[in-house]
């Protein structure tokens, strides 16, 4: 989880992460950060987010983008 | 037959009669017979164009689902190596024919839309089939969902047929999923009478919007369009404002109407527009206009592009020799200005729709690119920040800016668009010659424009009060449980759209802006 705070950081400094559930849903992450992020995030967890689960469920929170991370590791 | 015609009265109110008075279970037929009878009215020559369609994507989602459900069988015999090689075999095959199925439909568009206006002669006597820009992104969104298992191939090519052919959606969007809308168009219902009248007082808005704020402003649009001598200036800013007045008449005017009428029948459709014009930003603004056409190109260009194994890689070497910064900016650019150029060519294959996407493009990265001066700024000064002048600059700022960019289409010409943006900082003459009352020599007159500026603030009133209840129900829906002002406001709306609305010698209002892609 640490890693994944500092890639939110790092590409969106303004965003609280403990502000919101619903990072996607309330438009406060964006189509951009989305790609941004999950580039960082195949980088550094060596895994492939595919374009079918850049979905809302997956990306409202942090605790829902690192269990993605998990289960795409799983698999 | 248009939306805003008697025929359309008189057929809906056949159909509506017609769809209640079937048994529930039945009830999408009588809706497929109506999306058929209009497509025939409106395109009778191409409507063999939307059942080859429809009959292509039925078979091929069909192929993709029978080769998943065999992967699926066959993997049950393997392990480890073994697996992953007919796995991946089982995917190079759903893969084929995803690439043949959209080759298809988007090949059939491309033709219509981009060959056949340039050969010898025009094509003499070749037309533009109505809505096939809208149902071709329907069926290529269904045949991916099918590849990616979100969903699974239709069984019955009749409802199929329905799916794409949905007689509201046709002229001009918005652009439907077709498993969201598969949820509720199959499902029988009785008639209800708070769908029929919050449907009817959409549709009337709709209506109202159209013919009093669209069809008015027309004359004067058409009239600044032609540039030249004599319209820069203080002309190009009055034609930018007009002209974004002009097309939210038009085209969340026609929307509504697809969605009430749609509502009507109990089908809900998704909402294409969400206050644009209180956008603050260039991102939040795309997020509120055409919100389904976005959300469309965002699903199945721009993350399937961006997330690709090309970008990806490319991504990776571009970091190892040119810097994280470079590294994790390059499927973003490349993504979002191969999408916007898209977006462009979806609109037309001339230069000023191309130069309008691009430079759409353009300026979303250079307002990401903004947004960490825009932190340290807020930091310093943190009074600015939700403050309500700012916002209102911010506001303007957008709004001017997504202004420009939309000359691009009034204009229809780039270098043309370019000039006449120019002369807004050196034709000072034309700010004396519009403030003399030049605005009044445009086929509009003083009275048609207070019409017209009445009519806004009506729109914005109405925008405002249900903006300040979101909780709560939009405003058509809560005057449903007082019958009383819901006939009264019924009767207002259809009575100044008649009595005040611009249609006749002179107009078009059947045909809607969105209605030509």
């Amino acid at each position: 989880m640490q890693k994944l705070i500092k890639i939110f950081n790092d590409i969106c400094p303004e965003i609280d992460l403990s502000s919101s559930e619903r990072l996607v849903d309330d438009g406060i992450l964006d189509s951009l950060d989305i790609v941004a992020l999950v580039t960082e995030i195949n980088e550094t967890f060596d895994v492939s987010v595919p374009p079918e689960e850049i979905t809302p469920e997956n990306f409202n929170s942090s605790a829902s983008i690192m269990a993605l991370i998990e289960r795409l590791r799983d698999n | 037959m248009s939306f805003i015609s008697i025929e359309f009265v008189a057929f809906f109110c056949l159909i509506l009669v017609a769809y209640y008075f079937t048994p529930p279970r039945r009830q999408w037929i009588v809706l497929l017979t109506a999306s058929y009878a209009f497509y025939l009215s409106a395109s009778p020559r191409y409507l063999i164009i939307l059942m080859i369609n429809t009959l292509s994507a039925f078979v091929f989602a069909k192929i993709i689902q029978r080769e998943r459900e065999a992967e699926k069988d066959r993997l049950t015999s393997f392990e480890g190596d073994e697996r992953k090689r007919v796995k991946a075999k089982s995917l190079k095959k759903r893969q084929r024919t995803l690439a043949l199925s959209l080759s298809v439909s988007l090949g059939t568009l491309a033709t219509f839309k981009f060959i056949f206006p340039i050969l010898p002669y025009g094509a003499t006597g070749i037309l533009f089939p109505v809505g096939i820009s809208f149902y071709t992104l329907g069926i290529v969104g269904y045949l991916v969902d099918v590849y990616r298992g979100r969903r699974e191939a239709e069984k019955n090519i009749f409802k199929l047929a329905l799916l794409t052919s949905y007689f509201p959606h046709v002229i001009q969007g918005p652009v439907l999923r077709y498993s969201e809308l598969s949820k509720s168009i199959f499902s029988g219902r009785r008639a209800e009478w708070d769908n029929i009248v919050s449907g009817l007082l959409r549709t009337l808005w709709g209506v109202f919007k159209k013919l009093v704020i669209a069809e008015t402003l027309s004359p004067a649009i058409t009239e600044l369009s032609k540039g030249g001598e004599g319209r820069g200036g203080a002309y190009v800013l009055f034609l930018l404002i007009s002209y974004a007045a002009q097309i939210y008449g038009d085209f969340t005017g026609g929307i509504d109407v697809a969605l009430g009428v749609s509502e009507m029948l109990g089908v809900a459709l998704p909402e294409n527009f969400d206050r644009p014009f209180s956008s603050t930003s260039l991102g939040e603004y795309w997020n509120r206009w055409h919100i389904t056409l976005g959300k469309w190109f965002t699903d199945y260009v721009f993350y399937p592009l961006s997330l690709c194994r090309s970008i990806q890689g490319l991504t990776r070497l571009c970091r190892k020799h040119l810097g994280a910064s470079i590294g994790k900016r390059l499927p973003v650019y490349t993504a979002t200005l191969v999408t916007w150029f898209l977006t462009g060519l979806w609109h037309g294959a001339r230069p000023h729709f191309i130069a309008w996407g691009l430079v759409n493009g353009a300026m979303m990265l250079i307002s990401q690119e903004l947004r960490p001066l825009y932190k340290r700024l807020y930091s310093k000064y943190p009074r600015f920040d939700g403050s309500l002048a700012w916002t209102f600059v911010r506001r303007v700022r957008t709004f001017l800016l997504i202004g420009a960019v939309r000359l691009f289409d009034v204009y229809g010409s780039v270098g043309l668009t370019f000039t006449m943006l120019a002369s807004l900082f050196y034709d000072f003459e034309s700010y004396q010659s519009f403030l003399g009352g030049g605005a009044f020599e445009l086929g509009v007159s003083i009275y048609e424009y207070l019409l017209v500026g009445v009519a806004i603030a009506a729109v914005c009133l109405v925008s405002h009060l249900n903006s300040r209840s979101e909780k709560k129900a939009p405003l058509r829906k809560r005057l449903v449980s007082r019958p009383t002002a819901a006939c009264i406001c019924a009767l207002l709306l259809l009575s100044v759209s008649l009595l005040f609305g611009a249609y006749g010698i002179g107009y078009d209002a059947s045909d809607f802006i969105y209605g030509q892609f």
